[in-house]
């Protein structure tokens, strides 16, 4: 590695624990809202694009997620299709869950 | 492939294509939020994926994915809070569900009330894994196309991070046009002439104005709340706090900021002002003095402000001009001094022929001189060129001020008298005034509203009290009523005042200013034969010259270059040699500087370290324990020797503003220590707390109001500053924090001997440093500072009540470089 690479995963860390740092400091200020899991969220419609995106190249392994955003500018939930390749942290952690259900 | 090649190189790139590789698939880029710029999450050969080095580097944290990937074009934040940086950010899966939403990791993932809604708390992850944003989010290049993309190391990423903050346009094909990365030319210890001087100072002058510019132009503080007060004098004053400043920028009375307001509720308004209060113990706030012709400032309006740093390139002008003036002006200088400030001369001593010898060298009201004092003003009378080395607590400026007096009895005036700072011109012209001599202060123009002791002596005060100026006292005071002149009598009043300034500088036999403010236009006409530069061993060399250009014939450096020398910030430049002062390059040079030896400061005890290791032990001591002794109860351990180090290890911290660092532990014994000597009748005003990091220093003045068993009003009345800010003074007591206590990063600040020499000799009576042995005996002066404090039995440990040696081991020390 060189020095720079060194040099940038310090700081890299740093920008890190400082970011953290900066978030207990300013805490107060923050009031934080109840957020409910969406319902059915399996009924979220797909545009016939990503249908057809989905059929054309995703293994067949991987996982549709949904995620949920904020509009910035409307304020307004939003739902965003994606899947995870099926070794990520998401995936697994989801069959785990899924296993888990079904065993009770 | 070979028609691939030519698409990249020959067609106009996406707008959205990586900056650093050119890769553009939309599914693996993402914008930086703050300077719109596109970065792949490819990380090539290097640590971590092109947006983060980005981000790092750039110390942005905000980005937006784009609208052609798979999530659309989202900009990623809190689904809570809204906070988009990027390095707090993460999400949680929902528990049975596939849903997943962003959370910032602080406050909103560690909420309570998530447990009973189904989402899976502990299954929060941050968005960046191994330095690459998640690849779900953005996803990672394939390696076919980033083998067909523009191969680029972390070195070229530094430089063309380095390159945009001068133009955010550039592109890697900036970086081979030459002399981009030209290193500086380094200074030298002797010059063929002027012009070689000029070139080499010039550059280091340029990148070290060019890195303040670029500093304060990047301190823009958004979101400012404004408390709005009106002072005394019927000025407006805003208060409001800056969270993030960067720990580099020294905010200073009489700096000028632009405070905009940016809300809805008032038009949009912009003014600037002057800086009045700075952060301190009474509070972290900032006193923004109003210009008086501001219009109407929205002073119903309390939040969506934004103070922008202003940026002045006069004091870095004047030593540009400085230097061409030695270059070209053959009376800038005499030709003695030019060859020996050039390194050219044998040291064969000239000495002047003085008619009218005194026969005491003393000044009137000043104390009398002792023996070493008396030589060096002596020596320096007759010589047309000296250095007066002073280390502490040895009488520096009442030799000065001597010098000074004797000159004017000798030559007649005008004598310029500098030094790099106010603090230390006020000083010396404090001692001046007292001989009776009549002494003008130049002080510059921002600062006149400034109160110092010497205000009276200030240039724009004698004008207003001279007798003879009817005309100009009377539109003087129009103005001061009304705020303005009509056209005419501002002209009027113009004339009279440069003649009324004129008149008293005329009149003077000395003149006193920063050495930057000896540039000055009232002071270009008058011709300065002598000219004495106090804290020399403080200014770079460039800022030296602007008063010695002003026609020195017979010049006396007073200073110690054992002790701190000049700021300079830009590290290029300080690499190449402007941090060294010309006190210290005309020492190498063999010119020996005249020491003055007898210190009246330190109890005896404490200046046996600094006296042998950084005078040679030539130190002798004017003042005797008896004199020193504080007749009060405080547990010193050894009482005779009123010295301890309290033995501490607590952990260091970063503090919230992210570039500096706070030490828990020592703050709470630091209080410890203050409230028993408050208690056993101390005033605040004799302690001083020395802590060489802003974020202790910050830190420190809350625990001690907050957590301090006394009233908070005693704590506020303590002075806790950098070592750089108690340089020329002193405290009957220092407590010192030395807060690093990190195994591994060295100890930074105290490694320069300098600081440590400055630290260790501002206290009279007793000093007690709080620190970290293990890591700090790593470094060898502070080993051996260690063992000699272990040698007098006061290292120690335990609390105050019960203090006990200490057996702690230290490491064996070694060459830090810093
Ligand atoms: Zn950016
Ligand atoms: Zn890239
Ligand atoms: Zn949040």
């Amino acid at each position: 590695k060189t020095e720079e690479d060194l040099q940038f995963e310090a700081m890299f860390d740093k920008m890190a624990a400082d970011s953290y740092q900066e978030r207990i400091k300013e805490l107060p200020k923050v009031t934080t809202r109840d957020i409910p899991v969406p319902m059915s969220t399996k009924a979220i419609k797909k545009t016939y694009e990503q249908l057809q995106e989905n059929d054309d190249k995703q293994e067949t392994n991987a996982v549709p997620f949904v995620l949920m955003v904020r509009n910035s500018k409307s304020g307004k939930q939003q739902f965003k299709n994606f899947v995870a390749p099926p070794d990520s942290d998401l995936a697994m952690n989801l069959k785990m869950q899924e296993q888990k259900i079904r065993e009770e | 492939e070979e028609e691939d090649d030519e698409q990249i190189t020959s067609k106009e790139l996406a707008a959205h294509s990586c900056r650093y590789c050119g890769i553009s698939e939309p599914s693996t880029v993402v914008m930086c939020n703050i300077c719109k710029k596109w970065f792949c999450n490819a990380r090539g050969n290097t640590s971590g994926s092109h947006i983060l080095h980005h981000l790092v580097r750039a110390k942005h944290r905000e980005v937006t994915l784009h609208e052609d990937g798979p999530l659309g074009s989202t900009v990623l934040e809190c689904y809570s809070c809204g906070i988009r940086n990027v390095f707090v950010l993460g999400f949680i899966p929902a528990k049975a569900d596939s849903v997943v939403v962003l959370l910032c990791r602080q406050p909103c993932a560690s909420q309570n009330s998530l447990k009973d809604m189904n989402w899976d708390q502990d299954q929060w992850k941050p968005l960046i894994s191994d330095r690459c944003f998640l690849p779900w989010l953005v996803k990672i290049p394939t390696e076919q196309e980033q083998l067909r993309a523009r191969q680029i190391t972390a070195t070229t990423i530094n430089k063309l991070e380095e390159l945009w903050k001068e133009n955010v346009e550039a592109s890697i094909s900036d970086l081979e046009k030459p002399g981009i990365d030209k290193e500086p030319s380094q200074v030298q210890l002797r010059y063929d002439d002027g012009y070689q001087y000029q070139n080499i100072f010039g550059p280091l002058v340029k990148l070290e104005a060019d890195y303040d510019k670029r500093l304060k132009e990047s301190q823009t503080q958004e979101n400012i709340e404004v408390r709005w007060d009106t002072g005394l004098n019927k000025k407006i004053i805003a208060y409001f706090t800056l969270p993030k400043i960067d720990s580099d920028m020294k905010l200073m009375a009489g700096d000028e900021l632009r405070l905009r307001y940016v809300g809805e509720l008032h038009d949009s308004w912009s003014a600037i002002g002057h800086v009045i209060k700075v952060p301190d113990n009474y509070g972290e706030d900032v006193g923004l003095e109003m210009k008086k012709h501001s219009s109407n400032p929205p002073v119903k309006c309390s939040s969506n402000f934004v103070v922008d740093f202003i940026w002045k390139g006069t004091s870095f002008d004047r030593m540009q001009q400085a230097l061409r003036k030695f270059a070209v002006d053959d009376n800038s200088v005499s030709n003695f001094i030019y060859s020996r400030l050039l390194g050219h001369s044998s040291a064969d001593d000239v000495t002047f022929r003085i008619s009218n010898a005194p026969k005491h060298f003393s000044a009137p009201n000043l104390p009398d001189l002792n023996r070493s004092q008396v030589y060096a003003v002596k020596h320096a009378i007759q010589r047309p060129l000296s250095l007066i080395q002073g280390p502490p607590g040895t009488g520096k400026t009442v030799t000065s001020a001597t010098i000074v007096y004797q000159l004017v009895k000798i030559n007649g005036g005008p004598v310029l008298v500098c030094a790099p700072s106010n603090t230390a011109v006020d000083q010396l012209t404090e001692k001046i005034h007292r001989t009776n001599l009549k002494v003008i202060r130049v002080c510059a123009k921002s600062r006149e509203a400034i109160d110092s002791p010497v205000s009276f002596l200030a240039l724009h005060n004698q004008i207003r009290n001279m007798e003879t100026n009817n005309e100009y006292k009377k539109l003087q005071q129009l103005k001061d009523e009304t705020g303005e002149l009509s056209s005419g009598d501002e002209k009027r009043y113009r004339i009279l005042k440069k003649q009324a300034e004129k008149e008293l500088l005329d009149a003077a036999d000395v003149i006193c200013c920063t050495c930057v403010g000896a540039g000055d236009p009232r002071l270009s006409r008058i011709k300065f034969n002598s000219i004495l530069i106090d804290e020399s061993m403080q200014s770079t060399e460039p800022e030296a010259m602007v008063p010695v250009v002003l026609g020195a014939r017979q010049l006396i450096l007073v200073g110690d270059h054992c002790q701190l020398g000049p700021v300079v910030m830009c590290k290029k430049a300080a690499k190449a040699g402007l941090s060294q002062s010309l006190f210290e390059r005309l020492v190498v040079l063999g010119i020996r500087p005249f020491r003055l030896e007898v210190q009246y400061r330190m109890h005896p005890e404490l200046s046996q370290f600094p006296s042998n290791f950084f005078y040679e032990g030539s130190l002798q001591n004017g003042v005797c324990a008896e004199e020193r002794k504080l007749r009060i109860d405080f547990p010193w351990p050894s009482p005779e020797c009123p010295m301890f180090f309290l033995v501490t290890q607590g952990a260091e911290e970063i503090a919230g503003s992210g570039t500096s660092y706070l030490n828990r532990t020592e703050a709470a014994n630091v209080e410890k220590i203050t409230t028993r000597f408050l208690k056993s009748g101390l005033k605040p005003e004799q302690i001083g707390i020395i802590t060489p990091y802003e974020g202790q220093r910050a830190y420190l003045v809350q625990y001690m109001q907050y957590q301090g068993s006394l009233h908070s009003k005693l704590y506020q009345e303590i002075e806790i500053a950098s070592v750089d800010a108690f340089q020329g003074r002193e405290k009957d007591i220092i407590i010192m924090s030395c807060v690093r206590s990190n195994e591994h990063q060295g100890i930074g600040f105290l490694n320069d001997p300098r600081r440590l020499n400055v630290a260790l000799t501002r206290a009279k009576y007793g000093i007690i440093i709080v620190g970290n042995p293990k890591v700090l005996s790593k470094q060898q002066l502070w080993n051996n500072l260690l063992n000699f404090y272990k040698e007098k039995k006061v290292l120690v440990e335990g609390s105050l009540n019960n203090l006990k040696e200490s057996m702690i081991q230290f490491a064996k020390p070694k060459k830090i470089v810093n």
